[in-house]
């Protein structure tokens, strides 16, 4: 990782930075992360699970913040099918203040969030995976593999405009054994708030 | 008092340099009308695209650099252009807040929403955060996924693309 830093400010000609983070096929890491009812959570604690689905959101990014109910119902829809959503805040609340635990609460409480909404102290989580905005959705299978990544949806400010719902479809192809297509969609979102 | 009209007047100044208009901010509701008008490019003067949101902290805190950028340049015909993403819903704001912190520059709107078609075509290596800037000469393109934390940044940046 300190390689491809290093690399990346050496290369004058595009100083765009390497792509790291995971691509489809690779085997996601587990964590060990606080939410916010206070207690630790990871992908092993569910052994029953057929997949999991990481979000990387948070409190303060409109795109983010226009998702939280197609989030939570999402949860709703597929924890009982085996599917388990995890929602991951990968900002630096010195950053962005509204990122902030307690903020993170609050959200959680007076949106009724049923699931999980864990913070990445120490910000190690979210450049494994290689999320670069938020939201920013991982579509793991029972093995951890990663089989999507990119967009909840195809429209943001409309879910009633949607018309394709790329992380059920995945969903959909991964339940029949086929493969998700797209297995990578783009969309605009906040970068993800780290300090200089 | 009767409102005057919702328009930015923005003084037209020499083809040379930054051309804008007297009116509101220019609307592509589709990504290939704006990159009709703005993207398929052959002259040889030097763009750059800077993809902003008046609802994104990092874009708004760069902005200034941009600004500098316009008073600086001296070296051939160039035009700095601010592509919007604000929703449709949002253009009142946009409008509000470009009168006040751009008023001299050239903004356009962009509401195309379906990114997944059109981001690839900006930058393939785009993953779609922002603030975002495409710079391009004729044929010439270089795409940076990142807020310049100053204005040396950029202008290192910006003359390094110019003379290679």
């Amino acid at each position: 990782m300190t390689l491809l830093l290093i690399f990346s400010f050496l290369t004058f000609t595009n100083p765009a930075p390497a792509p790291t983070g995971y691509t489809i096929g690779d085997v996601a890491t587990d964590f060990s992360l606080k939410s916010v009812d206070g207690k630790m959570y990871s992908m092993a604690q569910f052994d029953k699970a057929k997949g999991f689905i990481i979000v990387f959101t948070c409190n303060h990014c409109p795109f983010a913040v226009k998702y939280e109910d197609r989030i939570n119902d999402l949860a709703k829809m597929y924890t009982d099918k085996g599917y388990i959503l995890l929602a991951i805040n990968p900002n630096d609340p010195e950053v962005q203040p509204n990122d902030g635990y307690a903020l993170m609460q609050e959200r959680a409480k007076e949106k009724g969030f049923v699931f999980p909404y864990l913070f990445d102290e120490g910000q190690k989580v979210y450049p494994q995976y290689g999320a670069t905005k938020t939201p920013h959705v991982f579509l793991l299978d029972n093995e951890r593999v990663v089989r999507y990544i990119g967009a909840i949806d195809n429209n943001a400010d409309d879910a009633d405009a949607v018309t394709e719902k790329y992380l059920e479809n995945a969903i959909s192809a991964l339940e029949k054994g086929e493969k998700p297509n797209p297995n990578m969609t783009k969309a605009i979102g906040c970068s993800i708030k780290v300090k200089k | 008092m009767v409102s005057m009209v919702r328009s930015v007047c923005i003084p037209f100044m020499v083809v040379m340099f930054s051309t804008s208009l007297c009116g509101q901010i220019p609307a592509y509701h589709s990504f290939d009308a704006f990159a009709k008008e703005h993207l398929e490019r052959s002259d040889d003067t030097m763009y750059l695209f800077n993809f902003w949101a008046t609802w994104c902290k990092p874009c708004v805190e760069e902005l200034p650099h941009f600004i500098t950028l316009s008073e600086k340049v001296s070296d051939g015909p160039y035009k700095i252009v601010f592509v919007s993403l604000d929703s449709y819903k949002n253009t009142e704001k946009l409008f509000a807040f470009v009168t006040e912190k751009l008023p001299n520059q050239s903004v356009v709107q962009l509401t195309d929403n379906k990114y997944n078609d059109w981001l690839d075509k900006v930058d393939p290596s785009w993953s779609g955060s922002i603030p975002a800037s495409l710079l391009q000469k004729g044929l010439k393109r270089e795409f940076h996924e990142k807020q310049f934390e100053d204005f040396e940044d950029l202008h290192t940046v910006w003359l390094h693309f110019i003379k290679n």
